[in-house]
């Protein structure tokens, strides 16, 4: 089976039994159909999406696994940050649906084709998707929460070893 | 009469709320824990009657605890407590076995025209559930009392007590027996036919709503009741007692019996129940008639 | 969900309920006591882990790792160590491989223990789940013996384990396994041949056998159907490949069958144990030399790592970015898709009393679905 990938894509290994691909967005359903009919990799076991902002894409692996379990693929496809959208593939894999679902609540990902996408873990969630680099997680903190009250006391550990450092060496030079 | 009336029900009162508190005992050391204290269940029906009620849903959801509690002092009023005495008959010489038979009836029915009237999803359900099971109890229950009253030639139960003087009806009518007692485990409220409250299902089920006082007089009927039930079983079968001390003895001997056999089987569904309670028993209880 | 007939009564079953493993709801449509309509419904668990170690370096992400899964934290700790291993490209010794395959098969027998506990609870069966929520407690004491914490451990970290065995420590393995092996005899008895358990589970929750292995489904949904697939023997780690253990299959497809696995597995992870008992390395550094915390740096690659654990194959992606923080890290357990494109489409034609056995059944674990 994986000479088969490998005759016709570009497979690369990256640890025994792990293999990867990296294929274009708009190919995505037509090679992920094709390497479930004509290979054994039949199963979709998650759609891990990773967030490099530095170099504005979205970068999804689609990790298949075989019939009898034993080897995983990654079939790899970057998509641009602002318009993000993928065909969905819930007519090859029923698992798809809550997988995408999680992605476009926490990635903001438009998965075409895909009309279940309501809420998944966050209920009346107005601010952006929450898994994006850009979206500061003290920030939203700090604006929406209060400490509760007998805080006011807490010392910031990094600041008070320090003083406590700086008093000890003061007295030591005293002596 | 009404000292005596008095203290029948006084008398049920204590043993039945004694007896759950055994029950919760017994089944933590099955458990392989230690129960709260025997008294835990006294304390807890007081401590509901200084409570007030959370919720207000008419005057049928209030007559429903005051049918069933109806219900359980009525019940027990028809049975004798002792075997050829003039103490403890209450109103048992006014009565026979099917007027209690009947009697035994309103618990579930109470329940149901209180909490139908609140409309709690989960409170329906229970009580649909409790009138189903009802009809798989009720079928080996009235056959085997029905063989009883055939082989006395009476439906008196002070007179089916006093036949019993050469040997229990438990030994002579040992299929009428089990099949009595089989669905005698259904009318306590034990597994495998305990479907009514299930709290994995449906919450509670009847009890969801509840609270405060009426929560408190619900609680007292089913002490009652319980042993109102006892009472009847050991009287048919297990040839009644001369004294306290003998009824608390058998009395005692068929709870424990029912809290142990309870405790190692899964409940069945609503379904599942009634399909066995009209195979198994009713069967036996139908050979057992053809032998009186 | 619309609901156009009026017969039909929605109803929650959770996320306060007795009937349900953890903390989410079903949404169900029922029409009398049958189901004709369930949803899914999570979210009250959801902590944020996997922004939160986005802001961290290794050693701080560890404790948060275990986390996740409540009822079996060591399986986290385990892909979280191998997957960076797998990046930095650390190789860690024998006794170490040794200890961790020792810690993950002692947490999937309390995992077992737990869930014979949810299942027999969810049919009535009190008993059960008081006796082996005790025996549980004496492998926790074990665990306590040699990590510290009695739930969440903290122990396998990458580059080997935390902490040495403490004295004796195998030969109370040892003695503790002897007397588990004679619990199973009672448990037998109480529960797996328990007339009316077999009633209640027989022919209940049938999951189809030809869409199993394509739908993803893992764990004891593919064992109880007939599917021989176990990630210790398809995709070894650590040591599994020198340890000789069998697979139990049976091929009901039902509930009841589930359930025999599950004891099936208990058996399997005695004998494992034992054999690791036997084969312990005495001598091995236990944990590697690894870079001070903030020089610990990954490389700019990503891996997938998969452990079997007591529910089924847990997986995690994990992508470093070339500093000390892990770029992300996604975590796919076994109940996701249990929880979601499986049991929406079981429960439906069942009784509302079949619910809790059948989520019990299929090991649905909320904090792992929603992190």
């Amino acid at each position: 089976m994986i000479e088969f990938l490998k005759k016709h894509y570009e497979i690369v290994e990256k640890a025994p039994r792990l293999y990867k691909l990296q294929i274009e967005s708009d190919k995505l359903v037509e090679i992920l159909s094709s390497v479930s009919i004509n290979s054994n990799f039949i199963t979709l076991s998650q759609i891990a999406c990773t967030d490099w902002i530095e170099d504005e894409v979205f970068a999804l692996n689609y990790i298949l696994t075989t019939k009898e379990r034993d080897k995983n693929l990654m079939v790899e496809v970057r998509i641009s940050r602002v318009h993000c959208s993928l065909p969905t593939l819930l007519n090859l894999y029923p698992q798809a649906q809550v997988m995408e679902r999680d992605l476009h609540e926490m990635y903001g990902i438009n998965f075409r084709g895909n009309d279940t996408l309501y809420d998944f873990a966050l209920e009346n969630w107005n601010e952006i998707p929450p898994l994006r680099r850009e979206f500061d997680t003290l920030a939203y903190v700090n604006e929406h929460f209060d400490f509760r009250i007998g805080r006011e006391d807490n010392k910031d550990v990094k600041a008070e070893v320090k003083r406590r450092k700086a008093q000890a060496k003061e007295s030591k030079d005293g002596k | 009469m009404f000292l005596d009336s008095l203290a029948m029900i006084a008398l049920a009162y204590i043993f039945g709320f004694l007896y759950y508190g055994l029950y919760r005992n017994i089944s933590a050391r099955v458990h392989g824990r230690f129960g709260p204290s025997l008294a835990q269940s006294f304390f807890d029906s007081i401590k509901l009657f200084l409570k007030e009620n959370s919720t207000n849903f008419g005057w049928m959801f209030y007559a429903g605890p005051i049918i069933m509690m109806i219900g359980a002092i009525t019940t027990l009023l028809f049975i004798p407590y002792l075997n050829g005495s003039e103490h403890l008959v209450g109103l048992s010489q006014y009565g026979n076995l099917i007027l209690v038979l009947y009697l035994m009836v309103l618990e579930p029915l109470g329940n149901a025209m209180g909490i139908g009237s609140n409309g709690n999803p989960f409170g329906v359900m229970g009580i649909t559930r409790g009138l189903t099971r009802l009809i798989g109890l009720e079928l080996p229950f009235y056959i085997a009392a029905i063989g009883l009253m055939i082989a006395n030639h009476s439906a008196d139960i002070g007179v089916i007590m006093t036949n019993q003087s050469e040997g229990y009806n438990a030994f002579t009518h040992p299929l009428l027996f089990i099949g009595a007692f089989i669905s005698f485990l259904g009318f306590m409220g034990k597994s495998p036919f305990d479907v009514v409250g299930a709290p994995q299902e449906v919450y509670s089920g009847p009890a969801t709503e509840f609270s405060g006082k009426f929560f408190a007089i619900a609680l007292s009927q089913s002490a009652i009741f319980s042993f109102a039930k006892l009472l009847l079983m050991v009287n048919l079968f297990l040839g009644g007692a001369q004294s306290l001390v003998e009824l608390v003895a058998k009395t005692f001997v068929l709870f424990l019996v029912a809290v142990l056999v309870g405790n190692v089987y899964a409940r069945f569904t609503t379904a599942q129940s009634v399909e066995f309670l009209v195979r198994v028993p009713t069967g036996i209880a139908l050979v057992g008639l053809l032998f009186v | 969900m619309e609901n156009n007939d009026n017969r039909l009564i929605k109803i929650y079953h959770g996320p306060q309920h007795p009937g349900i493993t953890g903390n989410m709801s079903m949404e169900l449509d029922l029409l009398g006591e049958t189901i004709k309509g369930a949803r899914t419904h999570v979210g009250y668990l959801h902590r944020g882990f996997e922004k939160l170690i986005e802001r961290r370096t290794i050693i701080q992400a560890f404790t948060i790792v275990c986390r996740i899964c409540v009822p079996e934290p060591d399986p986290n700790e385990e892909n979280f160590a191998r997957a960076v291993e797998g990046l930095a490209g650390i190789e860690i010794s024998q006794r170490a491989k040794y200890i961790r395959v020792m810690v993950l098969e002692m947490a999937r027998l309390a995992a077992q223990m737990l869930w014979m506990g949810g299942q027999s609870g969810s049919i009535g069966l009190g008993v059960v789940g008081q006796w082996s929520v005790y025996d549980r407690d004496l492998i926790l004491d074990l665990f306590e013996e040699l990590t510290g914490g009695r739930v969440y451990h903290m122990y396998i970290y990458p580059g080997g384990v935390r902490r040495e065995l403490p004295n004796g420590f195998l030969e109370k393995l040892a003695q503790l396994l002897d007397y588990l092996e004679g619990r199973l005899l009672a448990y037998d008895s109480i529960f797996f041949e328990n007339s009316t358990f077999k009633k209640r589970a027989i022919g209940v929750g049938v999951v189809n056998r030809d869409e199993a292995l394509k739908n993803g489904y893992v764990g004891q949904v593919l064992r109880g159907c007939g599917i021989e697939r176990d990630v210790r023997r398809d995709n070894p780690y650590l040591v599994y490949d020198k340890l000789d253990f069998e697979i139990p299959t049976y091929e009901g497809c039902d509930v009841y069958s589930r359930a025999l696995v599950r004891r099936g597995e208990m058996v399997e992870s005695i004998k494992i144990l034992r054999q690791v008992i036997a084969q312990m390395p005495s001598e091995g550094a236990i944990m590697q030399k690894l870079p001070k915390h903030r020089k610990f740096k990954l490389p700019k690659e990503d891996i997938y790592v998969a452990t079997e654990s007591a529910r089924g194959e847990f997986g995690y992606y994990m992508a470093g970015d070339g500093s000390e923080f892990i770029r992300r890290m996604q975590v796919k357990g076994p109940s996701l898709i249990h929880g979601f494109t499986l049991l929406e489409n079981l429960l439906v034609d069942e009784e509302l009393s079949n619910v809790a056995l059948i989520m019990n059944s299929l090991g649905i674990c909320p904090p792992e679905m929603e992190r």
